[in-house]
């Protein structure tokens, strides 16, 4: 009997112990933004930590256009038309901005920078612009004066400068993705900023993974709609991540290349869902700016792109291709559902 | 040792409960309410928001200096010498998945816990 007894307390630990797959976490400040990242699996703390954070840090010194000397900042800094040869990892991601640039028709632009210098969303010199000052820098904003040959860029017009802001935390989700999937991890979360997010495989009890759709209008992280999902990523632009107010009118973050001023969207937020990080990241950003119709027509025209809009007079609207992984959860808070 | 029929009952009471108890080991969430202050990635404290009785400061060093208040179901950065004092313009966080961060000091305060049925709210 005193073995039976030994059995019934040694068995459940033995279970514990040997079935459930090891979890790792890190949580740490890079790319301008907090990244934090749950797998589970094989050594995946060490994993983690000693080759995932330096690699996003990697990446980190690569996409910035903050610190001096660092790839993008010589690229600014430089002389009209002057070649600057830079890491093969920056004009890899430089390409791809001005892929998603050309796709949307210059919606999404890299070249934004010198608007968005004026109004330093995110930073301490956060400001309203004069229209004058605006207007003078516009032409400066235009990808096709990017000239990319091998490893050397350069502009062909002076004061121009690229931020990599808006596709840089979706290529590292990419990165993120690729390498934990090599290191044969087979489920995680991990989202950069909150704005770009993505799931590996399915949860560790085999269930889908569950990501809320945040309500624009919640202080609090209460959601519209809960989107289950496996091996995607998702990113969200929305007017209520970054704005001011200034004589009485909301300014936000995603600025529109055409105007210089914040968009003025028929959306509060967009949510791209793709298996791809960047393009995530950079068609939330074109679609919130497109508005509701564009964006459906735009996202049509993209294979295997779904979206979620959340739109200024309180509807939820989704994706036919999403509408089975979506349960709509914004009645009590006023908001309506529709498929398309 | 011969197994008797009611210790057959017991090894199946058992291994029916550990078998729960490993389905439910992955899903298990934290406990809500919990203030995790992180730096250079290492956690330095974790607080259980709903226990503060009296306010409490919390002081970190680092590039920069960060002076943190929590108070019960509340915590902030309440100053800093950062050059952007982002981090103090936040103010309070309060809710499970709301953050703050110290981006020059490398500091980072979450609060953990049970989303309400989800793993992450996208755009949060």
């Amino acid at each position: 009997m005193r073995r039976i007894w030994g059995f019934i307390i040694i068995l459940p630990l033995f279970l514990l112990c040997s079935c459930a797959p090891q979890k790792g976490q890190v949580s740490f400040t890079a790319m301008n933004t907090v990244i934090d990242i749950t797998a589970y699996g094989n050594d995946a703390q060490k994993i983690l930590e000693k080759e995932m954070t330096p690699r996003i840090n990697q990446l980190d010194s690569l996409l910035t256009n903050k610190i001096s000397g660092a790839p993008l900042d010589r690229l600014n800094s430089s002389a009209t038309g002057k070649n600057v040869t830079l890491p093969s990892e920056t004009v890899k991601v430089l390409s791809l901005s001005l892929e998603y640039a050309k796709k949307t028709n210059g919606i999404f632009d890299p070249t934004i920078a010198p608007i968005a210098d004026l109004w330093g969303f995110g930073t301490s010199a956060e400001c309203l612009p004069s229209s004058e000052e605006i207007t003078k820098r516009l032409p400066l904003v235009n990808y096709r004066n990017v000239v990319i040959s091998q490893n050397q860029v350069s502009f062909t017009q002076k004061g121009m400068k690229m931020d990599l802001g808006g596709i840089g935390k979706g290529y590292a989700s990419d990165i993120v993705s690729d390498l934990l999937r090599k290191k044969g991890i087979k489920s995680a979360l991990f989202s950069l900023g909150g704005s770009s997010s993505g799931v590996i495989g399915k949860k560790t009890d085999g269930s889908l993974w569950k990501i809320g759709i945040k309500d624009p209008d919640s202080q609090a992280n209460e959601f519209i709609g809960i989107l289950s999902c496996s091996d995607i990523m998702i990113s969200t632009s929305g007017d209520y991540e970054q704005y001011f107010i200034a004589d009485g009118i909301r300014y936000h973050h995603i600025l529109d290349p055409k105007t210089g001023f914040s968009a003025k969207s028929s959306l509060r937020s967009a949510t791209v869902v793709c298996p791809n990080g960047a393009m995530a990241d950079a068609y939330s950003t074109a679609v919130f700016i497109m508005g509701e119709k564009a964006a459906f027509d735009f996202c049509k025209s993209q294979k295997g792109v779904g979206l979620i809009l959340v739109t200024q007079d309180k509807r939820v609207i989704v994706s036919k291709a999403l509408a089975s992984q979506f349960v709509f959860k914004g009645k009590d808070k006023g908001y309506t559902y529709e498929i398309r | 040792m011969k197994f008797a029929k009611g210790d057959y009952v017991i090894v199946a009471i058992v291994l029916i409960a550990a078998c729960a108890l490993w389905l439910s080991f992955p899903v298990k969430k934290g406990q809500n309410g919990v203030a995790t202050i992180l730096q250079n990635g290492k956690i330095i404290r974790q607080i259980q928001l709903k226990e503060i009785n009296k306010p409490e400061t919390i002081r970190l060093g680092g590039t920069y200096h960060n002076t943190i208040i929590v108070e019960k179901g509340r915590i902030r950065y309440q100053s800093a010498d950062c050059p952007d004092k982002i981090c103090v313009h936040t103010g309070w966080i309060s809710y499970v998945g709301q953050s703050a961060a110290c981006l020059p000091n490398k500091t980072i305060i979450r609060i953990t816990g049970n989303l309400d049925g989800v793993d992450f709210v996208s755009g949060s």
